[in-house]
């Protein structure tokens, strides 16, 4: 559990497909359905499931890669995936050294972490008006005696 | 640092995003099997925490515990943390040493009386009045009592301190006790591991700052 470096299932070789893809599948089925009818968001931890690397790199194969992908810098690498489903995102935050920190399946229209938090927000006025200070006094020419 | 600002403040005044504190609830709540809604509170409760002071207290160890914290080389992710609270006391860490050290644990008691955490390492010698491990002069054993007394919460780190661990093996000539026989009266969380995980003791640590 600890960062992706102990078995997920112990004496279950990393590159033993368990089914576990499928299950995942037959869930997100639900999940999409719920957000269709009522707009309800939800994110499956796929790190919390007893699955192996193969399993995981079986249901991204299967979900596909979408029109949007994006990465994020904040505290290290994140690469966030629209799937071939629409609505279906996934999310992988990596921590030190590349290290998978976190890996989810979100059903929303936009994860989270891609919007703009309103507190940052907040502090953008104060930004760019240092930015443009600081330009300025960069870009204002020395007067010669 | 100001005490009075938040965590969210400060990270903003450092230029750290909300989303790295998102990111970081997302990690911890992965880590620690939490539901997948639960890093939106989380990270908004680190958001809204003040800046947690801790005294760490060594005593009959061997610094693995320490160590396992510390073994991130780069700033990353699992290193927030470190961002997250004051370490007023650490006898590895700190760059005091001597009178000041001592003066710097005494002076966040005093600031910090009721609300900081004390993090101990190591188990407590307790044959003989304490005396097989001492610090500036002072007992293990009276020197826990003294700082748990103001302490809002302690957590014990380590097989040393959780269960006795190698000190307390027999015949235990030091009278070694695990933090869990002398600390009654405070809440204790206890970490045990030789080192533990160093995520488990991280993350314990976001979950008081984040759901108090």
């Amino acid at each position: 559990m600890s960062m992706g470096t102990a078995p997920a299932i112990p004496g279950c070789a990393e590159s033993h497909v368990t089914g576990l893809a499928d299950a995942v599948l037959a869930e997100l089925l639900g999940l999409v359905q719920q957000h269709s009818d009522v707009g309800e968001e939800s994110t499956i931890d796929l790190r919390s499931l007893p699955m192996t690397d193969a399993d995981r790199e079986l249901l991204k194969e299967r979900l596909g890669t979408g029109e949007v992908s994006t990465t994020i810098n904040a505290a290290g690498l994140s690469i966030v995936e629209e799937t071939t489903i629409p609505g279906v995102w996934w999310v992988r935050h990596e921590g030190g050294e590349g290290r998978v920190a976190a890996e989810q399946i979100a059903v929303t229209r936009i994860p989270e972490i891609l919007l703009t938090h309103p507190d940052d927000i907040a502090s953008a006025p104060e930004k760019l008006s240092a930015l443009i200070h600081s330009s300025v006094e960069q870009n204002t020419p020395e007067r010669s005696l | 640092m100001n005490r009075k600002e938040t965590l969210g403040e400060m990270m903003n005044r450092r230029g750290v995003s909300r989303r790295a504190f998102l990111k970081y609830a997302s990690y911890l709540a992965s880590m620690m099997a939490l539901p997948p809604a639960a890093s939106s509170a989380l990270a908004q409760g680190l958001t809204h925490a003040r800046r947690q002071a801790v005294i760490w207290l060594s005593f009959q160890e061997c610094t693995g515990c320490t160590e396992s914290l510390t073994r991130s080389n780069n700033p990353t992710l699992e290193d927030l943390i470190f961002d997250f609270i004051s370490l007023d006391y650490h006898h590895t860490l700190q760059a005091a040493s001597g009178d000041a050290a001592e003066e710097a644990r005494h002076q966040s008691m005093v600031d910090n009386k009721g609300k900081y955490i004390v993090i101990v390492d190591g188990s407590v010698p307790v044959k003989d009045g304490g005396i097989y491990s001492t610090i500036a002069g002072h007992a293990n054993v009276d020197m826990l009592h003294e700082t748990v007394q103001d302490a809002f919460a302690v957590i014990a780190v380590g097989t040393c301190a959780t269960f006795g661990g190698l000190p307390y093996a027999k015949p235990n000539p030091t009278g070694a006790v695990p933090i869990s026989d002398l600390v009654k009266d405070k809440p204790l969380i206890n970490i045990p591991g030789c080192p533990p995980v160093p995520e488990a003791m991280t993350g314990t640590i976001a979950h008081v700052l984040g759901f108090g």
